[in-house]
């Protein structure tokens, strides 16, 4: 299986003030590709910080990542966000919609700036839009669409650029049970049909259920890797 | 512990080196699947294709924030439109300065000694025929010819001595520009009929305890430089509430000073010209030039009244410099308005940035919101200028009933009214267009810089 994503001893230590704190501490692991992970911890375990570094909006403190085969440690900010740009999907805990942009436009975004011809982009984004079932609301703002339409949008957006990954922050966190499932069901189903590798940072246990794999955090190093079904969550 | 191996069972798609897929099945009804990137995009991300999103963020961004919008535009407006009525107004100011000025004095076009500017003496005359009179009389543009016979010299009485200016022309012509006849307050104007008699101001009169009827000796250094005196009679006194003529002039006939000073019949000390527009000066100014001989030099007025064109131009300068501070102060609220916006926007602008878009580009979105909202402020109000200007052109602002008349009579008194006329100049507006639509775009350029100061770990 090829491998999207491998992390080799990765440390992040932030500075508040004059303290030091240590958010992920030697983490090693590897995400292959089609795979459906959920990566889960209380509350300052240091999920979202290290969804952040393999996402590569921030840079470890020491360690190496690979992402898609490439050696991303020691890039610069400009070669940070080309690798977000291409290679990255990201969906958000609130969707971050740009506002004034329709649904369609949204989810054509990120091939804008790639540099995707119109026409293009357009048809690919339509094609996202359908893949997640609203099509027919391409024309709307987000401000006149639902919550889980938005995060459906937001999922659109993700997957119309073809990302290697997509890392979801706590993508239900801001959704009702219902539509919590719904799109829990979408995911699953993009995962199993169209083999698009998910990481989604979660602190919902009905969120990994849906999940094959479970990579559990406490204090910044990982406590538990291997299948969601045998994880008990009460023990660790 | 081992990782498990991923539920691959029932996928029939396929991956290649890239990690695009293609797929055979969907998640909706219809048969759409996920969107295949087309070759060769990778390294695509090109100025054109973010123009046109950097410009639509901006402009709806715009739009979608009306009000804001609104605030901005309209004080960007507003600034441009208070900047070009006073700009406007104060070159209808000057305009009115220079035309009732130079009509009060000397005239826009002069014919004079060539050195007389130097060198202002009785004797320093020029010799202009009445044919030449007419013949200036008869150029295009030309509307009153004045000639001047002019000296410097003392009035006495039996109870006081003054130094005078001495002045005789067609007053006639003169009162068209001047009307002075108006001011008699006791006895009557002179013309070219009554020799030997004087005008003489209220102010004048009082100090050498004069009135008409009485007799005065008034006395001049003569062509060739002798002291001669005549005696002459007060043939009227006039008020025009300003010191010039009512304390330091005395007016004659030609005949009367030419035999004073010891001149020719077409001796003259200077010819002044009125013409019909300010703007017909250099045209005027050129026909004049046949005029000029070793003896006798055609001038334009702003080259014998420097001081007046210094004036014009510091004065102008300064109500520029002090105008456009001003303005700055009053749009440099908007600079909050840009920051509130950038504020506003920060998660909006960390979701660009964590989806891969280049700050440069959405410090271009920024800016170019700077500079639309700079260029709308100055396009509306320029529509504003025109709507007050036309008003203000037209019908001009009355100084008088704004200012106390009575103060500054004595200042104005040589303008035939106080009531100035907008006059839009060309470089006063497309200066000012320029200034308020950069001075948008300058003041945002915090709003540029602090718009990438986000942090794009933080999505809350």
């Amino acid at each position: 299986m090829k491998s999207i994503i491998k992390l080799e001893s990765v440390s992040k230590i932030y500075k508040q003030g004059d303290v030091e704190v240590l958010a992920v501490n030697d983490v090693s692991l590897e995400i292959t590709a089609g795979e459906l992970t959920a990566m889960g911890g209380p509350s300052g375990s240091g999920k979202s910080t290290l969804l952040n570094l393999i996402g590569a909006l921030d840079s470890p403190t020491s360690g190496v990542i690979y992402v898609d085969g490439d050696l991303t440690t020691g890039y610069t900010s400009h070669q940070q966000s080309s690798l977000r740009r291409h290679k990255m999907g990201f969906i958000f805990q609130s969707y971050n919609l740009i506002p004034v942009l329709t649904a369609v436009e949204n989810a054509e975004y990120v091939l804008t700036i790639q540099g995707v011809p119109r026409s293009e982009r357009r048809a690919m984004a339509m094609e996202a839009l359908d893949s997640v079932g609203i099509a027919d609301l391409h024309s709307r703002y987000p401000r006149q669409l639902s919550g889980g339409q938005q995060q459906r949008v937001a999922i659109a957006r993700a997957l119309a650029s073809s990302p290697a990954i997509i890392l979801a922050d706590e993508p239900t966190a801001n959704l009702d049970s219902k539509t919590s499932e719904s799109f829990l069901e979408l995911v699953s189903q993009l995962n199993k049909t169209s083999g698009i590798t998910f990481l989604i940072s979660t602190h919902d246990k009905d969120v990994m259920s849906y999940c094959d794999r479970l990579i559990w955090l406490r204090d910044g190093q990982i406590h538990y890797d291997g299948k969601e079904k045998e994880f008990n969550i009460t023990t660790n | 512990m081992a990782r498990p191996e991923s539920n691959l069972e029932g996928r029939t798609d396929k991956h290649n080196g890239n990690g695009s897929r293609k797929h055979s099945d969907s998640y909706s009804s219809s048969s759409a699947s996920v969107p295949h990137k087309p070759k060769g995009t990778e390294q695509h991300g090109g100025v054109g294709s973010n123009l046109a999103m950097i410009f639509r963020l901006a402009i709806r961004t715009m739009v979608r924030n009306r009000l804001r919008s609104l605030a901005i535009i309209l004080t960007l407006a507003a600034g441009m439109a208070f900047t070009m009525v006073w700009l406007s107004l104060g070159e209808g100011f000057f305009h009115k300065l220079i035309s009732e000025n130079i009509k009060a004095t000397e005239g826009f076009v002069v014919v004079q000694s060539p050195t007389y500017y130097e060198y202002p003496s009785n004797g320093n005359t020029i010799n202009v025929t009445a044919s030449e009179l007419e013949e200036i009389a008869n150029v295009k543009g030309v509307t009153y010819v004045k000639p001047y016979v002019l000296a410097t010299g003392v009035v006495q009485s039996p109870y006081n001595t003054k130094s005078v200016s001495i002045r005789a022309t067609d007053f006639d012509v003169f009162d068209q520009v001047i009307p002075l006849k108006s001011r008699i307050v006791d006895g009557k104007f002179i013309d070219e009929t009554t020799t030997n008699r004087i005008v003489i101001g209220v102010d004048l009169a009082e100090k050498l305890n004069l009135r008409v009827g009485s007799r005065v000796v008034v006395g001049a250094s003569d062509k060739s430089g002798e002291l001669s005196m005549r005696s002459l009679r007060v043939y009227g006194i006039l008020d025009t509430s300003g010191s010039e003529y009512d304390d330091g002039v005395v007016l004659t006939n030609r005949e009367t000073l030419r035999s004073l000073l010891g001149m020719g019949p077409n001796e003259y000390t200077r010819i002044g010209l009125e013409i019909d527009a300010v703007e017909n000066l250099p045209r005027i100014y050129s026909a004049m030039s046949s005029f000029n001989t070793d003896t006798r030099t055609v001038f334009r007025w702003d080259e014998i009244k420097p001081e007046i064109v210094s004036f014009i131009a510091f004065d102008r300068a300064l109500v520029k410099v002090i105008t456009y501070m001003l303005i700055f102060l009053i749009i440099l609220g908007i600079l909050n308005i840009f920051l509130l916006s950038v504020f506003e926007r920060r998660r909006e602008f960390s979701t660009i940035l964590s989806l891969g878009s280049s700050p440069t580009y959405l410090r271009l979105q920024v800016l170019i919101e700077g500079v639309l909202y700079g260029f709308l402020g100055a396009v509306i109000g320029s529509l504003l200028t025109f709507l007050l200007l036309i008003p203000l052109s037209n019908i001009g602002v009355d100084f008088a009933k704004i200012l106390n008349l009575s103060e500054i009579s004595e200042l104005f008194f040589q303008f035939s009214d106080l009531r100035v006329y907008a006059r839009l100049s060309m470089s006063n507006f497309w200066g000012t267009f320029i200034y308020i639509w950069a001075a948008s775009a300058i003041l945002n350029l915090v709003g540029v810089k602090k718009c990438t100061d986000v942090d794009i770990t933080d999505r809350s």
